[in-house]
């Protein structure tokens, strides 16, 4: 029988026994992996943020309050890791990192990052949606989709839609409210709804204008 | 017809979370009854689900290594652990203590040794001004064929401009065969000694076209393992009988010489 992430966490304070800790990080290095691609886009970085946030988690595994989830808490330090890393990574290309509120000017946001040009340069491809789109090409189509999102809104979708979290554990993880978590899911699937729609050949409803 | 498309503007961003289930009571109600005679936002319900279910159906990649292997069986190896790997970032100011004097050690020997180098091949050079040997602005720039005859080979220094950022070509070798690389230095914290092949040396010096100086000194490892790598010309039997001499350096004042 599996242990729960707590008892796990409990057996290996109390025995100091590697195992525990191992089956802890076998049990999310997989999801924290994709999480961390999808954010950054690149595999190499994507197994440091894993290895760095496994070295914290063992490092402050005393401070796990338990007030949220082993979930929670674990992709909270590899989403700061992520925010890191893609800070560092858009200062050397002399990009700032774009401060998103949908509740006041999303299409101001929009016009500062490249997202609406790849949206735009897929809509205009004019696939026809019935023909030869296979579950690889809409698995890698989703992919590139994704990185068309702001960086808010890819991790709020990635969180939730992929990882499973609820918005209250996302607003735990990215530090933001219930209502910005909401806003961010919103125009991140809208986008991706946008960039998608005319992929699902059984659609023939566009999201309505903005 | 005014007054449904406020309705639907109201209630559009509220899909996302009525599907999740994530409304309270009174939302959930206002957005259900509005479904009930809205056809358009059911198409946007119904459109936000096929979406959802198809991120749902990505794949959970898997990382290329088992990272439970970082953290072996006794707690008490443990920090070894983690340290090597931090280890493997580069190496700046947050030197661990060994490390630290283990490179100052040899900083310190190797100046010594180049600067007696210097003083007794290159006696031109004691009245250049005092200062750290590779510091841009300080670095004495030797003219090619100074005293070549001495020692067989020539000292070839970085030019100032291409000292201050790029990696440094401190090097040796010999005017009889100019383009055969004999001293291959690299950037370098941590000072390892390591014979290469002279073939792969080559190879690296055919593909290199922008070293400070061309033809001459070739970098051949830019590991994160920094190393300072010396070619052992002698062993392929593809050098003279001289000694050769490697100094190499960088931007932190390391220095790496093999008499």
């Amino acid at each position: 029988m599996d242990l729960s992430d707590e008892a796990l966490i409990d057996s290996f304070q109390k025995t100091k026994d590697s195992n525990y800790f191992r089956s802890l990080v076998r049990r999310y290095q997989n999801r924290i992996y994709s999480a961390a691609y999808r954010f950054l886009g690149s595999m190499e970085e994507a197994e440091e943020v894993v290895q760095e946030t496994y070295i914290k988690v063992h490092q402050n595994l005393d401070k796990f309050r338990r007030q949220s989830s082993f979930g929670a808490w674990i992709f909270r330090i590899s989403h700061n890791i992520c925010v890191d890393s893609l800070r560092v990574k858009q200062r050397r290309r002399g990009i700032h990192l774009v401060s998103f509120d949908p509740q006041l000017a999303p299409e101001q946001e929009d016009s500062n990052d490249s997202a609406s040009q790849v949206i735009s340069q897929l809509a205009d491809s004019s696939p026809c949606p019935a023909e030869a789109f296979d579950f690889k090409e809409q698995s890698e189509l989703i992919e590139s989709s994704l990185k068309a999102l702001p960086d808010s809104q890819r991790a709020v979708v990635i969180l939730h839609d992929l990882e499973g979290f609820s918005y209250q554990e996302i607003s735990e993880i990215v530090g933001a409210n219930l209502g910005t978590v909401r806003s961010r899911l919103h125009y991140g699937r809208l986008k991706l709804r946008q960039i998608l729609e005319p992929y699902f050949s059984s659609s023939n409803v566009s999201p309505s204008p903005r | 017809m005014t007054e449904r498309q406020l309705n639907c503007a109201d209630i559009e961003p509220l899909l996302d979370a009525f599907h999740d289930g994530e409304l309270g009571d009174g939302e959930k109600n206002a957005v259900g009854e509005h479904l009930a005679v809205c056809a358009d936002c059911q198409e946007r319900l119904g459109s936000i689900a096929r979406l959802v279910k198809s991120l749902g159906a990505l794949p959970t990649l898997k990382p290329a290594r088992d990272l439970a292997a970082l953290f072996p069986d006794q707690p008490e190896a443990q920090p070894d652990k983690l340290a090597a790997v931090n280890s493997k970032r580069p190496v700046g100011l947050g030197l661990t203590g060994r490390t630290a004097v283990g490179l100052a050690a040899a900083l310190l020997l190797l100046f010594l040794v180049y600067a007696g180098y210097q003083e007794s091949t290159i006696p031109k050079l004691s009245s250049a001004p005092a200062g750290t040997p590779n510091s841009p602005e300080r670095a004495p720039e030797l003219t090619p064929g100074l005293n070549p005859a001495a020692t067989g080979k020539e000292l070839v220094m970085p030019a100032t401009k291409a000292t201050a950022s790029d990696t440094p070509a401190l090097v040796v070798h010999r005017p009889e065969q100019a383009t055969e690389p004999a001293v291959l230095e690299a950037p370098h914290k941590q000072v390892e000694r390591q014979t290469i092949d002279p073939d792969r040396m080559v190879a690296f010096e055919s593909t290199s076209k922008d070293m400070s100086a061309p033809g001459v000194a070739q970098q051949v490892e830019f590991s994160e393992q920094e190393t300072v790598a010396v070619a052992n010309l002698d062993e392929v039997g593809r050098t003279n009988t001289a000694s050769t001499i490697g100094l190499a350096t960088d931007e932190d004042g390391l220095y790496a010489i093999e008499l």
